[in-house]
């Protein structure tokens, strides 16, 4: 049992484990990641090989352990599994041959990745924001769980997120339903061009409403180049975004992790499972006790603990949870950072509402071009319906029918063999009999198949799922009993189901669907049920789709009694650990997660880094310039935060804050002339240009040197008795992070 | 005389509707042809892909057009032939289409439910996207852009011009 | 600029203008002329082209590195590799001298190169500045290196740099295309305006632009500079503090004597819109993939029998070049063919009759990327943008180390990547559109609008 230390542990290598490596790593803490997964690749020639050469290309298929349907994984048998499409196709309730041992009644059908960069490698890209109201749902709509900090208190961290990822946007498209922005501000590259599918819809919708609100189509937020950018191509639309990127076009945490270790600070252990934490009695964490592999389905290598100052748990909403519940001990019999009971609980998906059509005989639109997503209709995801049925986004897709129906390879075989499992062979007809299927050859096959891809679309409803009762979930994981991986790590144990709220949503979301497909677009709707993740709704039948985006289970929250964490991310019960990932989602909204995922992780990382290295020190009044020790000009956003005491500048000002007081003195020998008398003001080496600090202050990025403070006052006494009469001081304290 | 690859290249030609200058151009650096040839053989049985070369070799010794060849090898009257030889044409039309490799039946060790993807190249060269007047997911050789404008017709992509009969632009 | 014209490119029909030498199979030759395009020899195949395309890169190569007279013009008084000397393409503009800070104008073609100031107080020599690449994209960027210093056995990142031709800076220069604002004002000023770079003509003797990518290594002292084209060097490191933009590193520059290792020469001609891509290598950089262990003798620049280092992976991160690092162990992936052997050996004993120890007689051909489905009149096809890049897949092991392999678009293909090469101006395709170089990414903002990391 080896002991590998540093002053924070991470466990989880992907986006949010390593956007706070990288940050720690910059303000110089020392960092160790843990991640279940083998190595970020030289480069990505393995991945895509394996991609282009499977038959189920599913969004895991490049990525280990390998996922294939003729060769169904015993996962029992497997150091890393996690959920793939392969199991839900192969018996989602079958721990044989499914990771997530499936407890029902409805299929969890949203799957990740365990290696290094994590999910990011496959997702689309999406980097949609909350809107205002998904923070405070009980509040407005008296439904679901109110978040503990609102839009607003995101906002520096959202433009964070979006400049690390680099989010293709313009400002003018996302400014709807309380959605603001900085002053100024542009996202790091412009929008990207929509699609030709995308401008059916843009005609079609124009002008027209539903549920009293209209239908408005906005270009898609993307973490996708549109111009070069931090070193990566533009987008060449290789419509494969999910699930790899053959070019890294699209952003992904591999591109974080590299930045975190040229800090020279951070190192990773791959192949590394965290498989325990355990408490000291002084209620903190005092280890991650975690098993080595070198095979994915080879023997263990070696076992170990991490131990640090601080640890993080980036694992994802469902590793992480399985990790905290397999964690008990006499002292912690729930599990860790569990006393609430909220750990594993309310697990939450956007679950998909999926339809599909074929446009009008002449109308093309050339589907399976472009990236998979170029733009939604947005303009539902909050209103006052809100009270009763859950919200949605529309995702509009790019690829045709390569999602419902597996095209272009079932209309190819239909075609071919004469079937008929794309419904297209022939069209739903009202003749009866309906024409036979036809088998084509030639040139008539070649035109047929034309004719039919064409006119492709599909569009995915992303549901807001919000329990019915969401203090005592029905969606949860618990660590299975029975079940366990090949490290003998008990496997995560899943119950899911949809409540009345959110059926309520695909209720309208199938009215949408047909209404714009058939009436707004005229187009032929071929939707239908697709197996394994079906209910009956009010006597209508529907199938739902994993969105990929699990969240919600390790959620924040104001009352320790209820939430698992703080607003800040740190756990209730253990003041040194930190939980970070989709599963601090006290509620799911309708983005897709992985924007707020971002943000929330810069925040964390401030929390940790001031946890750490925040300064906190006396600025006195009688004194000038006096130095910090704090070395500003890298990109880390640094602020002053007034923390108590007063100081007096002169008699006539009186005792003061870092504000200042009411007098501005313009005397050139004033620490920052014109500036309040007595404010707080800083400047950065001997040679800086001095600014009002204030009580709460953005330092300036833009130079390099100490930061030095000083009350604003005649500092030569060129007026007066300058800093000789002046008393008192500040404590002030220099962190980490934005105001 | 032509040799099975010419027969091979011939009949692919004949099922699928790509003229065979596209299948097999003069200059190729790809060179799907005769690796597809080496791999079905094993797959279809030697004596299959035989008597199927030999079916193409004298019906378009005959001057048959395309067409009526496709018909012969494939159609039993109007609906799809269930012979070997039948089935192995399909095949491997799905093999030029999308890369694919369908067992058509038992063979050897090759199982019936098999389905495999040729090789990288094979999926990446694959007709059925550009039947679609697009690209393979995954391999894209196009600019930033693109996918904004009318795409290049379908007889730049195939050399088969675009149906007249249902108004579709291309 | 893009015509919808049939994909059968004219090599099977012998069109175009290109040339059919009346000497048919034109017999390798020691010029200083840089040939303007292909010599088609009959009957034409696939790989009767790929030897046509392996002799123009040769004999490109060697016009290039003819000795140049102080303007820049081949010494047409004294023979290739007599002597070592500063070569013809050494005096073409340097990518950092084009695309320079607030997107400044260049100086004229002859003016001398501008030094960064913590070069200025050494001895003059040529400077080099930039290391490795991107893993995915190769580094043709602002940003110096993302994935992978190539390390030699004293522990020394090689260094490379980036040249263009008269004619591909005249056309950088006259459109503006050196600063953001420039290009932005090049495409609006005409709706037709896209980026478009001469192509060779043979029946105009043009040469048409051409661009060179060298990487050198710093020569220690166990290093025989004698077999090596040699220079003196200002080995320089630009500071850097954000990792968005590179490694860590501080400010320094050091006159060291370098060796050249590998050399890029990309040339377009009326029968390569895509452009020609030849690429050579020092003979003793590294083994093949393909030699058993036994026969990899060496010794190699870049390979070390005896090392027990993981093969051709990068070194760990942080990546500083101050810092001396583990030899990299690199293998090349995709051997040469054996017509490519022979006709190196064909060039290395030809360059040899001039000098027995002639430096050039120590390089080879890896191979020639060229478009065998080209369109006519240099045009590119919408349906088929590549042409059929031959063969599909080409690497330097010096310049494209870590990503050699047969895997499409993750392997080194130089036509499938640099096809992905983009202007700063993105609105459109025809705005986007590169030319297949990622120089004009390095174009800087002037400071009229908002720039971007």
């Amino acid at each position: 049992m080896s002991t590998e230390q540093a002053e924070v542990i991470i466990v989880g290598a992907g986006l949010a484990g390593s956007i706070i490596a990288y940050q720690l790593g910059m303000a110089g803490i020392d960092v160790l990641v843990l991640e279940s997964g083998p190595e970020i690749p030289a480069n990505r020639a393995q991945y895509l090989e394996r991609f282009y050469t499977t038959t189920l290309k599913t969004p895991e298929s490049p990525y280990p352990p390998v996922s294939t349907l003729d060769t169904p994984r015993d996962p029992s048998q497997e150091n890393a599994p996690r959920a793939t499409i392969a199991d839900l196709i192969l018996g989602w309730d079958k721990p044989e041959v499914s990771y997530l041992v499936q407890k029902g009644p409805l299929p969890f059908n949203s799957t990740y990745e365990r290696v290094g960069g994590g999910t990011t490698w496959h997702w689309v890209g999406t980097c949609l924001r909350m809107v205002p109201n998904d923070f405070r749902l009980k509040t407005k709509y008296g439904v679901g769980v109110d978040w503990p900090i609102g839009y607003d208190d995101l906002q520096s961290a959202y433009c964070r997120a979006e400049a690390e990822i680099g989010v293709a946007a313009n400002v003018a498209d996302q400014a709807y339903l309380g959605m603001t922005f900085p002053e100024g501000y542009a996202f790091p590259m412009h929008s990207i061009p929509l699609s030709l599918v995308d401008g059916s819809f843009v005609t079609a919708v124009a002008g027209q409403t539903f549920d009293g609100l209209p239908l408005v189509v906005s270009p898609t937020p993307a973490g996708r180049n549109s111009q070069p950018y931090a070193g990566r191509r533009v987008c060449a639309g290789n419509t494969n975004c999910t699930p790899i990127c053959p070019i890294q076009a699209k952003y992904d945490a591999t591109v974080t992790m590299n930045k975190a270790l040229s800090t020279g600070r951070v190192r990773v252990l791959y192949r590394t499972v965290a498989s325990k934490v355990t408490v000291g009695s002084d209620r903190n964490i005092n280890g991650i006790e975690f098993i080595q592999y070198q095979l994915g389905d080879g023997p263990p290598t070696g076992t170990g603990v991490a131990v640090g100052q601080r640890y993080v748990i980036a694992a994802h909403a469902i590793e992480t949870p399985k990790l905290l519940l397999n964690s008990t001990s006499t002292a912690w019999p729930k599990g860790v950072a569990n006393s609430s009971g909220q750990v594993g609980r309310g697990l939450s998906d956007h679950p998909i509402y999926l339809a599909w059509g074929l446009m009008p005989e002449g109308k093309t639109i050339f589907p399976y071009r472009g990236p998979l997503s170029t733009a939604g209709i947005e303009s539902l995801r909050d209103g006052d319906f809100r009270h009763q049925r859950a919200a949605w986004r529309i995702e509009i897709g790019n690829e045709g029918w390569n999602w419902p129906v597996g095209d272009p390879y079932v209309t190819v075989a239909d075609f071919i063999d004469g079937a008929n499992n794309s419904g297209t062979n022939p069209l739903p007809a009202k003749q009866t009999p309906p024409p036979p299927n036809e088998a084509l050859y030639g040139t008539a096959l070649i035109q047929k198949l034309n004719v039919l891809f064409t006119r492709q679309f599909r569009i995915a409803f992303l549901v807001e799922q919000v329990e019915d009762d969401p203090d005592n979930a029905k969606c949860y994981i618990v660590p299975s009993a029975d079940y366990k991986d090949r490290l003998g790590i008990p496997r995560p144990e899943i119950h899911y189901d949809l409540s009345e709220y959110t059926k309520k949503g695909f209720q309208q979301a199938k009215r949408l669907a047909t209404h714009i497909i058939k009436d707004l677009l005229g187009a032929a709707e071929l939707t239908k049920p697709l197996p394994p993740g079906t209910f009956i709704y009010d006597n209508e039948p529907y199938s739902f789709q994993g969105a990929g985006h699990l969240m919600g289970t390790y959620r924040m929250g104001d009352d320790p009694a209820k939430s698992v964490v703080d607003k800040f991310q740190r756990s209730w019960d253990h003041k040194n650990l930190f939980l970070v990932g989709d599963g601090v989602f006290p509620s799911t909204g309708t983005s897709n997660p992985s924007l707020t995922i971002a943000a929330l992780s810069f925040q964390a990382g401030d929390t940790l880094a001031n946890d750490l290295r925040a300064v906190t020190m006396q600025v006195v009044a009688n004194k000038d310039w006096q130095g910090t020790g704090v070395q500003l000009g890298g990109p880390v956003p640094r602020l002053v935060r007034y923390l108590s005491g007063l100081w007096c500048a002169s008699p006539q000002g009186g005792n003061v804050d870092g504000n200042g007081g009411s007098r501005h003195i313009d005397y050139a020998s004033y620490a920052l002339p014109g500036a309040a008398e007595g404010a707080l003001v800083g400047r950065i080496g001997n040679n800086g240009t001095p600014f009002l600090v204030g009580d709460l202050c953005q330092l300036p990025d833009n130079q390099q040197g100490e930061l030095q403070l000083c009350i604003n006052d005649d500092l030569t006494g060129a007026h007066g008795k300058g800093l000789t009469d002046n008393t008192g001081a500040l404590t002030v304290r220099v962190e980490f992070g934005t105001v | 005389m032509s040799s099975d690859l010419d027969n091979f290249v011939g009949l692919s030609s004949a099922l699928t509707g790509i003229p065979t200058d596209r299948l097999a151009p003069a200059i190729d650096q790809v060179g799907l042809p005769p690796i597809f040839l080496e791999f079905i053989t094993p797959r279809i049985t030697p004596e299959v892909l035989n008597a199927l070369l030999t079916q193409y070799a004298t019906l378009a010794a005959d001057h048959v057009p395309p067409d009526q060849i496709a018909q012969a090898v494939l159609m039993s009257g109007s609906r799809p032939a269930v012979t070997q030889t039948a089935q192995a044409a399909r095949s491997i039309m799905k093999l030029w289409l999308l890369g694919v490799w369908y067992q058509p039946y038992a063979a050897g060790s090759f199982k019936s439910t098999d389905s495999t993807v040729v090789s990288d190249q094979a999926y990446i060269q694959s007709w059925a996207w550009k039947i679609a007047q697009a690209h393979p997911m995954g391999y894209s050789e196009m600019f930033f852009g693109y996918w904004n404008s009318t795409p290049p017709s379908l007889e730049d992509y195939t050399g088969v011009p675009a149906s007249t009969q249902q108004g579709a632009s291309s | 600029m893009r015509m919808e014209v049939s994909r059968h490119g004219p090599w099977g029909c012998a069109l175009l203008g290109v040339l059919l030498a009346p000497s048919a199979g034109a017999a390798p030759s020691l010029s200083p002329q840089i040939p303007f395009d292909v010599t088609v020899t009959q009957p034409v195949s696939l790989s009767s082209l790929q030897a046509n395309f392996d002799d123009l890169s040769w004999q490109t190569f060697i016009a290039l590195s003819w000795p140049a007279l102080d303007n820049g013009s081949p010494d047409t008084g004294t023979p290739i590799g007599k002597q070592d000397g500063a070569t013809v393409w050494e005096s073409w503009k340097e990518s950092y001298q084009i695309f320079r800070a607030k997107g400044q104008a260049p100086l004229p073609w002859g003016a001398p190169a501008t030094l960064p100031e913590a070069c200025k107080s050494l001895k003059p020599g040529r400077l080099l500045q930039q290391m490795g690449k991107v893993p995915d994209v190769l580094d043709e960027f602002i940003q110096p290196f993302e994935s992978g210093p190539l390390v030699d056995q004293n522990g020394s990142y090689t260094r490379n740099e980036i040249v263009v031709n008269q004619s591909m800076f005249n056309d950088i220069v006259d459109n503006g295309l050196y600063s953001i604002e420039g290009q932005q004002a090049f495409f609006a000023a005409k709706p037709t305006n896209a980026v478009a770079f001469s192509c060779g003509a043979a029946e105009k003797k043009q040469v048409g632009a051409v661009m060179v990518k060298a990487s050198w290594k710093v020569l220690g002292p166990n290093d025989r500079a004698q077999d090596f084209h040699t220079v003196d060097a200002l080995v320089y490191t630009p500071g850097n503090n954000d990792p968005s933009h590179g490694p860590i590193v501080e400010e320094s520059c050091k006159a060291e004597p370098v060796g050249l290792v590998g050399l890029h020469i990309v040339h377009k001609t009326n029968s390569a819109a895509q452009w020609v891509w030849s690429t050579f290598e020092h003979v003793n950089n590294v083994p093949e993939k393909t030699t058993p262990m036994a026969q990899r003798t060496g010794p190699y620049l870049f390979y070390n029998a005896a090392s027990k280092s993981d093969i051709n992976q990068p070194p760990p991160r942080p990546w500083n070049p101050a810092v001396k690092a583990t030899p990299s162990q690199i293998v090349r992936d995709i051997p040469l063919t054996d017509a490519t052997k022979t006709l190196n050996a064909t060039y290395q004993a030809l360059l040899r009759t001039v000098n027995p120890q002639s430096v050039w007689a120590n390089y080879q051909l890896i191979s020639t990327q060229w478009p065998s489905a080209p369109q006519p009149n240099c045009q590119i096809s919408a349906a088929n943008p590549l042409g059929n890049p031959a063969p599909l897949f080409l690497a330097n092991a010096t310049l494209e180390t870590y990503i050699q392999g047969t895997t499409p678009q993750a392997s080194s293909s130089c036509m499938a990547c640099h096809g992905n090469a983009a202007t700063h101006v993105t609105e459109s395709p025809r705005t986007s559109f590169a030319d297949f170089t990622y120089l004009l990414e390095r174009a800087q903002s002037t400071g009229a609008t908002r720039s971007q990391p």
